[in-house]
């Protein structure tokens, strides 16, 4: 059967179209091209002439005007549409040029730096010029690095590896830095929350160095579909930034279908799994050799669903896996394998989401919503390149943002995508690479470290001797290398380091976690998550950050309970309404673990519990809260109003991060029931990270669709008297929490319902 | 709240010192060792100079042995490279480099505060202390650095080739200066490398004490420069650098010594080698494709030997180097001796049956050897992959002689 004939072929599956909640028939488009800019070097001209490249889309042509009138430029454009030669073609012309020009290009993993490097060098191969390209990072030989540093025309890299790398070591650098023409940032969207705002700093000490070697290099940013590309790209490189968002590639209709598997437990509102159900319906493309990408949102996952689809296939379809984790060579040859059609179907995590080249593929499957309505349509361009038809379906889990979006698709097909959040000024983050430039060069007075208490900061520092000031300069005066303390992928350097001991005699750090999620996380005997397998933790060695885990294969995982005690620091802005009022601004959150719970999986059962020992924890961090008017107070007993509001709280938090583009573990939130701060029943969500990273503002300015989509979500949800998926588990805020939650919601609406 | 209060929220750990030290007081026991203030275009810094007559001794040498038959050839003895300089060209020419720095990573935030250098100049060695007092004096100190390393065209340093040369360029670098070529960069650490790799350490203060007999007292640890550093800046008492001067001026003069050692050694002048330096220096000789003064090495490291193990290594290189000039006699009869003292494992015996079986064509006693290593094989009851993989090729060499002796 063809493409055409399956989406027939499913349409009369009545068990099938039971369970889709809606079918979006989206139509293809053609191109738009336009000729090769007559100022190319006629040697790029002529290879991409070999590779039957004649016409350019025209975002691609539009990009590389800008980029040469000197304008820094972001291209937002979805997947396979070519956005690659945005950047390479100004960059390869402009080697062509002058060997002298350098280039940086910076990808968020090493997968796709590699990726990137083989794309590159097919086109060099062709224009048989020597221009030195090469990764630089944790993976590059010692013996390479040198003729890297003094030769290489383009370095591709990571965030990370430049922040700790290459910046503090920019001496050795020079050849690249007096001749950095153009900086590359692919993937821009994947920069938002703590690792953005860190990444943006980095660039900030970027342009400082640059400045010192008399180079000031044109940014070309990539991006997928986000809402704000040109906010994001301008905060993380500090200056104003062209945006180019029409998409001249061509695209072949596509079926968008959501899929919701039916409730096996109505009391907890559980589903049946969508991994079976994801594998059910990848076999019936599989089968028909339709070439089919499934992608989960775990490695497990993806092996569980690879090893099932294995078992139920026909001799001659091949189906591979494909994760981080699995050896670069193995990838490269699963890539090549799909390219070239000797692979029919793949099982993915995102890691094949970024810009891999895969070639063509007919059916995308979303095993689970990917988290964000960016990612959910970068996945589903796998499928469909050129002008064919192709299929995606989403199939949904029973958490709550699956249920939420599942059920209200028309939010998903609406809104363009997520807004991307950061904030590099972030007290904590913004210090720490004030810290990291001061090492790498002087401060000098009046500098501006992009922002304008700049002086304040170092000021600071120096009362701590940790910067010396002589002569209207400031200098690194400590012993320590500050990169090295400083993790771009957490917000805090108190980290602790969770160390595999299942070995004897071999240990290995496999994760980190940041101070404040110590007491609920790493606990002594908790169960630690790391890459789909289960370790329990044996001992915490509190002072030396370290916590000492073995694998175990246990059933169920820890939940620690939390008393969170939290005071307002200080009010940023705050609004009325009828029924309730709401406000933002800095909070100080204590915070100290007593008991936790184990619980079964899929059933939720307790089945056991422990002490936790271990001291209180604070952080400062920014917060969104709501009181409720007093009336409430009087209408509702004390013991029922605390269950909604704890309902509401879990409710909040549960679909909160589909307006705040971020993972639901960014958030969280506490309830008091009277207040010290206002005296009046307030539901408190706060940024996980020391200093937030713009999530309560954000909250702030949405709040009031956030309350209005939680009540229909809540009023839809097909459980009894609530679930995990919406106000929580009964047995956590009692029976009549969902109703009182849903009475709450529609009587402070009702309050603003005109706005 | 203000932003100094937060930011002191945010970091709970900030280690404060001790805040009644006052600043401005000026500079305190300025006297304590002979400097002068320097004044150049780029501001002022501070130099010591100390001269040390050539028949100083430190630890085994006195000075004056330095220039002792030091010429092109002895040269690339001790560092593998020709300068094609001239025996005259050398004097006055040798800077020694060690540096004190705010840190031991490395990076552009890394401070070489101090620079000690030692020269020879009309028979007499001086050292000189090149010493930012603060930050703003390091540029006026880099650019007589910079004046005074275009003057040499030999470096000597200990492991200034991945610390202190790459250390100065950088700091040269960051004020806008470039780094001087030399002609050549002798790091001692790789040719004392070459030699006592055998140490626990082979740091410069590990050979003092094992080797040049040359002991510090008082000695300041080095990872506690940087720290005191920092606090001579904040209350710029001298007292404070005075062990730190005096160590560096310890690293340049043991630099001189063990320069001299190694000349002397590989010169064959000191004899007094231990069974390990001989070992080595056969080493080395091997790798220099000096084979007749390998052997010789190798005999004395053999004569020398107290312990088995490096008797039976240097057994062992030695009848590999009889085997490549082809003299098998010898290498048999090192062979024999290897199983007579019966401590050598199964090489001897392996050795013997390799030798017998494609020299001599003497089948029979081949596998004798052959089945002479089995036996011990099977005596040893380690289990390790070493000797699996040994069983195996033992077997392989049995079966095939068995196979010949039948044809025969």
């Amino acid at each position: 059967m063809n493409i055409e004939q399956m989406k027939n072929s499913l349409e009369n599956r009545p068990e099938f179209m039971k369970r889709v909640t809606i079918w979006k028939e989206l139509e293809g488009r053609t191109g738009e091209y336009v000729d090769l800019p007559h100022n190319l070097d006629k040697r790029l001209k002529n290879v991409l002439k070999k590779k039957k490249i004649d016409q350019l889309y025209s975002h691609q042509k539009k990009a590389y005007d800008y980029i040469m009138k000197k304008k820094d430029t972001v291209v937002v454009t979805p997947t396979a549409s070519g956005k690659t030669l945005c950047y390479n073609l100004p960059v390869l012309n402009s080697i062509l040029e002058d060997d002298n020009n350098r280039a940086l290009y910076l990808f968020p993993t090493k997968a796709l730096s590699q990726d990137q490097l083989s794309g590159l060098y097919e086109l060099i191969e062709e224009l048989s010029v020597n221009i030195k390209t090469h990764t630089y990072d944790g993976d590059t030989q010692v013996s390479a690095r040198k003729s890297i540093r003094q030769s290489g025309h383009i370095v591709i890299t990571n965030p990370d590896m430049l922040h700790v790398g290459i910046l503090p070591h920019h001496t050795k650098w020079i050849k690249l830095f007096e001749n950095l023409k153009y900086v590359v940032i692919d993937e821009v969207h994947s920069y938002r929350g703590v690792f953005g705002s860190h990444v943006a700093n980095v660039i900030r000490r970027l342009q400082r160095i640059c400045e010192f070697y008399g180079s000031d290099p044109l940014f070309i940013c990539a991006s997928a579909t986000i809402d704000n590309p040109g906010e994001l790209s301008s905060k993380l490189i500090g200056k104003d930034i062209e945006v180019i968002d029409e998409n001249g590639a061509p695209a072949g209709p596509r079926d968008f279908i959501f899929y919701n598997p039916p409730v096996v437990n109505k009391e907890l509102g559980i589903r049946r799994s969508y991994v079976l159900e994801s594998k059910k319906i990848a076999s019936i493309f599989l089968k028909n050799k339709i070439k089919t990408i499934v992608f989960t949102r775990s490695r497990l996952r993806t092996e569980i669903i690879l090893s099932y689809l294995r078992d139920d296939k026909p001799r001659d379809v091949n189906i591979r896996g494909y994760r981080g984790g699995y050896l670069p060579n193995e990838r490269r040859q699963i890539e090549k394998g799909l390219r070239e059609g000797k692979i029919h179907g793949v099982v993915s995590t995102n890691a094949l989401e970024l810009g891999v080249d895969i070639g063509q593929l007919d059916v995308s499957i979303l095993a689970g919503y990917p988290g964000t309505i960016a990612s959910s349509w970068q996945q589903a361009g796998r499928a469909g390149r050129g002008q064919r038809r192709s299929i995606s379906i989403m199939i949904a889990s029973s958490s709550a943002l699956d249920q939420y979006i599942v059920n209200n698709p028309e939010y998903f097909f609406e809104k363009p995508a997520e807004s991307a959040l950061i904030n590099p000024n972030n007290l904590m983050i913004l210090l720490s690479h004030i810290k990291c430039a001061a090492f790498e060069l002087p401060f000098e007075k009046g500098e501006n470290f992009g922002v304008e208490t700049t002086e304040e900061i170092l000021r600071y520092l120096e009362d701590n001797h940790v910067l010396r000031y002589k002569k209207d300069k400031w200098y690194w005066s400590a012993e320590r290398y500050p990169a090295e303390d400083i993790s771009l992928r957490s917000a805090s350097s108190e980290d602790f380091a969770v160390i595999d001991k299942t070995e004897t005699g071999s240990s290995r750090v496999i994760g980190r976690v940041d101070y404040f999620s110590v007491p609920t996380t790493i606990h002594k005997d908790a169960i630690y998550i790391h890459e789909g397998k289960q370790y329990q933790v044996k001992d915490l060695d509190y002072s030396g950050k370290k916590a000492y885990v073995k694998i175990v294969d246990v059933n169920f995982y820890t939940d620690a309970n939390l008393a969170v005690d939290l005071r307002v620091l200080d009010k940023f802005e705050s609004k009325k309404f009828d029924k309730r009022s709401a406000s933002y601004g800095e909070v100080v959150v204590s915070a100290q673990a007593t008991m936790y719970k184990k619980v079964k999986f899929n059933t939720h059962e307790n089945v056991g519990y422990g002490d936790i020992n271990l001291p209180e924890v604070e952080m400062h961090t920014t917060a969104w809260w709501m009181s409720l008017a007093e009336e409430f107070e009087e209408k509702i007993d004390k013991k029922t109003l605390e269950n909604a509001l704890l309902g509401l709280s879990n409710l909040l938090v549960n679909i909160a991060p589909i307006y705040l583009m971020c993972d639901p573990g960014d958030i969280h939130s506490t309830i008091q029931i009277r207040s010290p701060f206002n005296g009046k029943p307030t539901i408190f969500i706060y940024d996980s990270y020391p200093g937030g990273v713009g999530l309560s503002e954000k909250m702030y300015r949405v709040d009031h669709k956030l309350l209005k989509s939680a009540y229909s979500y809540l009023q839809k949800c097909p459980c009894e008297g609530g679930c995990p998926a919406c106000v929580g588990p009964i047995n956590e805020v009692g029976l009549k929490a969902k109703e009182k939650t849903l009475y709450l919601l529609r009587e402070v609406l009702e309050g603003e319902s005109e706005r | 709240m203000n932003l100094r209060d937060k930011l002191k929220k945010y970091e709970k750990n900030n280690k404060n010192y001790n805040p009644s030290m006052k600043k401005d007081r000026g500079y305190l026991n300025k006297k304590i060792f002979p400097n002068t203030i320097i004044k150049n275009d780029q501001g002022k810094y501070l130099k010591t100079q100390k001269i040390y007559s050539k028949d100083y001794k430190h630890g085994l040498y006195e000075i004056n042995n330095f220039f002792e038959e030091l010429d092109n050839y002895s040269l690339k003895q001790i560092t593998n490279t020709d300068t094609k300089m001239k025996k005259e060209d050398f004097k006055d020419n040798i800077l020694f480099i060690d540096t004190e720095t705010t840190g031991l990573m490395g990076g552009t935030g890394t401070v070489a505060f101090l620079i000690g250098v030692g020269y020879f100049k009309n028979n007499d060695f001086f050292i000189e202390q090149y010493l930012m007092r603060d930050y703003d004096e390091e540029n006026a100190m880099l650019n007589d650095i910079k004046k005074l390393l275009l003057s040499f065209d030999i470096i000597v340093s200990f492991n200034g080739k991945s610390f202190d040369l790459p250390l100065i360029q950088t700091r040269l670098i960051l004020n806008r200066l470039n780094m001087p070529d030399f002609n050549l960069h002798v790091d001692l650490l790789h040719s004392a490398r070459r030699i006592w790799s055998f140490l626990d350490s082979c740091s410069l203060k590990s050979l003092e004490g094992n080797i040049l007999n040359f002991k510090r007292i008082d000695d300041i640890e080095g990872n506690l420069i940087p720290s005191i550093f920092f606090r001579f800046i904040e209350v710029k008492d001298f007292e404070l650098l005075k062990p730190i001067l005096e160590h560096n001026s310890y690293d340049i003069l043991s630099l001189v010594t063990l320069f001299t050692h190694l000349k002397e050694i590989h010169l064959g002048k000191h004899k007094q080698l231990s069974s390990h330096e001989f070992f080595h220096m056969g080493r080395i000789k091997e790798k220099q494709k000096d084979f007749a003064n390998c052997i010789k090495y190798l005999k004395k490291a053999i004569k020398a030997a107290q312990e088995k193990n490096i008797k039976y290594r240097a057994y062992k290189k030695l009848s590999w180097q009889y085997k490549r000039i082809n003299q098998y006699e010898n290498a048999v009869k090192i062979w024999q001796k290897m199983i007579e003292e019966q401590e050598s494992g199964i090489f001897p015996y392996v050795e013997m049956a390799k030798y017998l079986e494609h020299k001599q064509k003497d089948y029979k006693k081949a596998l004798y050897y052959a089945e002479e290593a089995k036996k011990l094989l099977n005596k040893n009851k380690m289990n390790t992959k070493n000797r699996k993989c040994n069983i195996e090729k033992i077997e392989h060499r049995r079966s095939r002689l068995l196979k010949k002796l039948n044809r025969s």
